[in-house]
């Protein structure tokens, strides 16, 4: 990444990298892991179910809402059904980052998909996106996703630890740290007028929609955002030509 | 404890297949069938509006209902962050700065007594 060096990154500085782009987001992640740790604790569910929670679910929006629904008295049936809901998302994130993992092992896939979380997707598709001819791009995904792994599980021994006393957190505002990373990622990211399309109907139809359970607002949001970027790309472009080869082929 | 013994640990097996079945299968289907260019390129929308959409409501829906006022004080700390960060391009610096303002708003509007 060091301008000036022309070789390509090893296996470890790509690892290295990916935990390196990772850390800032701890500023968010821990508070919310603590969080979660408190708040099951509080709701009467024991440490070590809330800790296995963290250690073989490993999804945060999905843990958080089935605490609340544990704890208001909801069956198996509800809050397994909702926790498939509020994942739907990750859908979207695997089928971005399919093209970029699909000539890795099996083993590699499984782990990969296994700590998959909205903060690991974001960093790392902007590594895989580089131009670059790096090999190692992986390591890379690997970091980041070591590193949310190992702070999500010490955040949750924390709020279990600390149970209920951790005076609450919006009040430090910590409940801002999040948005505030998100805003510091999505503003480079906008550098095309489609891109501006994208998030304005995204960001509109959040808003409209965030009343719906399970965050399928969020899900209607990307999807709709997204389809919207993209037309917005195909119109100004022009309709692309239809003599392409696939055209002629199909 | 509320629950019957065996009833947790289930939710926690059910929750880990639910999670599962939404981040594997179209990681390795995708991968292995290769995905249409069109989807392709629309995939490419997805980081930006995954990140709009998280960040509005979370900034804007105060109490169950949008707010659009200077009383909001996540209003002005998102909008010092998306500054700092359209001026510096630096994550840190536009978090800190984003993490201070809400700091400080905080303590004006409890001085204006508002």
């Amino acid at each position: 990444m060091e301008p000036g060096t022309n070789a390509l990154p090893g296996r470890r500085a790509e690892l290295q990298n990916g935990v390196r782009a990772t850390l800032p987001l701890m500023a968010g992640v821990i508070p919310f892991g603590a969080i979660f740790g408190a708040l099951a604790v509080a709701g009467g569910i024991p440490g070590g179910i809330a800790a296995a929670m963290s250690a073989f679910v490993f999804a945060g929006s999905a843990q958080l809402i089935a605490v609340g629904l544990l704890t208001a008295g909801a069956g198996l049936l509800v809050v397994v059904s909702t926790t498939f809901f509020v994942n739907l998302r990750h859908n979207l994130y695997a089928a971005t980052l399919a093209p970029y993992v699909k000539h890795l092992p099996q083993h590699w896939l499984l782990a990969l998909a296994f700590w998959l979380t909205d903060e690991t997707y974001l960093v790392v598709i902007q590594r895989y996106a580089q131009p670059d001819a790096s090999a190692y791009k992986h390591w890379f995904h690997l970091g980041s996703a070591l590193t949310m792994y190992t702070s999500w599980q010490f955040s949750t021994w924390l709020g279990i630890w600390a149970g209920g006393s951790i005076p609450n957190p919006a009040g430090w505002g910590l409940d801002f740290a999040l948005p505030a990373i998100f805003i510091g990622m999505l503003v480079p990211l906008i550098r095309e007028r489609s891109m501006v399309a994208c998030v304005v109907v995204s960001g509109a139809l959040s808003l409209a929609l965030h009343g719906l359970p399970n965050q399928l607002g969020l899900i209607i949001a990307v999807c709709v955002g997204a389809l919207a970027g993209s037309l917005f790309h195909r119109l100004r472009r022009g309709t692309p030509a239809r003599n392409t080869p696939e055209a002629t082929a199909g | 404890m509320k629950w019957e013994t065996g009833f947790l640990p289930l939710v926690v097996a059910g929750m880990v297949a639910a999670t599962f079945i939404s981040r594997y299968p179209v990681l390795f289907l995708a991968g292995r069938f290769g995905l249409p260019p069109r989807v392709m390129e629309t995939l490419r929308y997805v980081p930006p509006a995954v990140l709009i959409a998280i960040i509005l409501p979370s900034v804007l829906i105060q109490d169950d209902s949008l707010s659009l006022t200077l009383r909001n004080e996540y209003l002005i700390a998102a909008l010092i962050t998306a500054a700092a960060a359209w001026r510096t391009r630096r994550l840190l610096v536009a978090i800190v700065a984003g993490m201070a303002s809400l700091w400080l708003w905080r303590a004006l509007l409890l001085l204006a007594g508002a």
